[in-house]
C-alpha cells in the first residue's frame, strides 16, 4: 500500500471526514454514515476491480462515481421505509457521503498500479477501517463535548460551543489525524523492520547453503584426486 | 457602500468561509505544483462549480420537479459535475500542455469532482435564478480565497519544524480552523 502510493490515506481519511462536518453531530448519525460509506465504497471499488485492466484511471473512478451515485440513491429510498427517526434524519443529508466515497477511491483506483486483489482489498478494508474510527470518534467527541449528551442522553452539562463550530471540528479533525499518523507510523516502521530482518535471514540462509554446496563440491573433487 | 456589496461581504465571512472551507479543504491534498497550475485546477473547479449548479437548476425545474424525481439530485449532479470534469480537463489542453500534463498524471479531475458534487449539497436550489448565480458565485470566491492563503502556507507548513506525523494536512486544517475562527469573528461586525 505505501510503496506505490504518494498519498498519506490517514490524511485523505481527514479530509473526507472535514467534508462532511456541517452534516455529522452526533455518535449515532456518525456511525449510520460510516456504514453507508463503507458498504458503497467497498461494492464501487468491487465493480470498478472488474475492470481494472480494460479501463483508464479517469474512466473507472467516473464509474465508480455513477455506481456510488446509484447505491447512494438506493440506500435514501430504502431508508423511508424505516420508521426510525436518527436514520430518517440521515436519510435526508445521505447524499453527502458521496464525497468521502468519491476521495477514499483515489487511492486503489489511481494509485495501485500493478493489480493484485490481496493488495487492491487490503487497501480497500484498512482504509475502511480507518474511516469508521475517525467518523466514530469525530460522532462521540462532537456529541459530548458539544452538545453534552450521549446517544440522546443528557450527561449533565451544556456542551462547549466550540466544538459545534465549524473551526472547532476542523480542530479535531486535525488532532485525530495526528494521532491516527503516528500509529501509521509506527506500523509501517515495524512491517518496515520485520521485513529487514526477513531480507537478513534470507542472505544467511542462502549464504549457508552455498557454504554447504562448495564444501560438497571441494569434497567430491579432493575424492576424485584421490 | 452599497447594500449588494455588503451583502457579498458578509457571505464570504460568514457562511461562505465556513462551510467551503470543509470541502475546499479536500483540495489541501492535490498536489501544488506551481502558482500556475494551482490557480488554473482553481479556476477548473470554481467553472465546474458554477456550470454544473445553473445546469443543475435548469434540471431540477424542467425536469425532476415536473416529473416527481427529485431524489435522482444525486445521480444527476455526479453525472454533470463528471462531464464538466472531463470537459475542462479537455480545455486544459488547449491552454497550456504543461498544465494539462500535471492534470492528467495526477488525481485532480477526483478532486474537482469531489468538490464540485460536495458543494451542490451546500446550495439552496430553490432559490431562485439570480440568488443562486449570487451564491454560486460566493462560494467560488471562498473557495479562491481558501486557495490562494493556503497556497503560499502549503509549502512552508508542509517543512516545518513539527513532529512529523502533525505535518502536511494535521498543521493545514489547524491553520483553516484559526482562519475560519478569525473570519467568523470579523463576520460578526457586518
Amino acid at each position: 500500500m505505501e510503496k506505490n502510493n504518494p498519498i498519506n490515506s490517514v490524511y485523505l481519511i481527514a479530509l473526507a471526514l472535514a467534508s462532511m462536518i456541517l452534516f455529522v453531530n452526533s455518535l449515532m448519525e456518525a456511525v449510520i454514515f460510516a456504514v453507508c460509506i463503507v458498504a458503497t465504497f467497498l461494492i464501487g471499488i468491487s465493480i470498478v476491480s472488474m475492470i481494472e485492466k480494460i479501463a483508464d484511471k479517469h474512466i473507472r473512478f467516473l464509474i465508480y462515481a455513477l455506481v456510488c451515485a446509484g447505491i447512494i440513491t438506493a440506500l435514501k429510498v430504502s431508508a423511508g421505509y424505516i420508521d426510525v427517526k436518527v436514520v430518517l434524519d440521515v436519510a435526508e443529508k445521505i447524499e453527502i457521503a458521496i464525497v468521502p466515497c468519491m476521495l477514499l477511491a483515489i487511492v486503489p483506483i489511481y494509485f495501485e498500479e500493478t493489480f493484485s486483489v490481496k493488495q487492491y482489498f487490503g487497501t480497500s478494508f484498512l482504509i475502511c477501517l480507518g474511516m469508521v474510527l475517525m467518523l466514530g470518534l469525530y460522532g462521540l467527541v462532537t456529541e459530548v463535548a458539544g452538545f453534552g449528551t450521549l446517544l440522546g442522553k443528557d450527561l449533565g452539562f451544556d456542551g462547549i460551543e466550540f466544538f459545534v463550530m465549524p473551526y472547532g471540528k476542523f480542530l479535531v479533525i486535525a488532532i485525530f489525524a495526528i494521532l491516527f499518523n503516528i500509529v501509521r507510523r509506527a506500523v509501517i516502521k515495524r512491517n518496515k523492520r520485520f521485513r529487514t530482518l526477513v531480507e537478513q535471514y534470507k542472505v544467511q540462509i542462502r549464504e549457508i547453503q552455498d557454504t554447504a554446496v562448495r564444501a560438497e563440491k571441494a569434497q567430491k573433487n579432493e575424492g576424485g584426486d584421490k | 457602500m452599497s447594500q449588494f456589496a455588503l451583502m457579498a461581504i458578509v457571505a464570504i465571512f460568514s457562511s461562505n468561509i465556513v462551510s467551503v472551507a470543509g470541502i475546499g479543504a479536500i483540495s489541501l491534498q492535490a498536489e501544488k505544483k506551481n502558482f500556475g497550475y494551482m490557480l488554473a485546477s482553481t479556476v477548473c473547479v470554481a467553472l465546474s462549480v458554477l456550470v454544473t449548479g445553473l445546469i443543475y437548476k435548469a434540471v431540477d425545474q424542467f425536469l425532476l420537479a415536473r416529473f416527481n424525481a427529485e431524489f435522482l439530485k444525486l445521480f444527476v449532479v455526479v453525472l454533470l459535475a463528471l462531464i464538466i470534469a472531463f470537459l475542462t480537463k479537455a480545455l486544459l489542453k488547449f491552454v497550456s500542455k504543461e498544465i494539462y500534463f500535471l492534470y492528467e498524471k495526477s488525481y485532480s479531475l477526483a478532486i474537482q469532482s469531489a468538490i464540485t458534487v460536495g458543494t451542490m449539497f451546500i446550495i439552496d436550489f430553490s432559490a431562485g435564478f439570480m440568488d443562486l448565480m449570487f451564491m454560486l458565485a460566493v462560494y467560488c470566491v471562498g473557495f479562491f480565497l481558501v486557495q490562494i492563503i493556503f497556497y503560499a502556507l502549503y509549502d512552508r507548513l508542509d517543512n516545518s519544524s513539527v513532529l512529523k506525523p502533525a505535518r502536511n494536512v494535521p498543521l493545514m486544517l489547524i491553520a483553516l480552523s484559526i482562519v475560519s475562527m478569525i473570519l467568523c469573528t470579523v463576520g460578526m461586525f457586518f
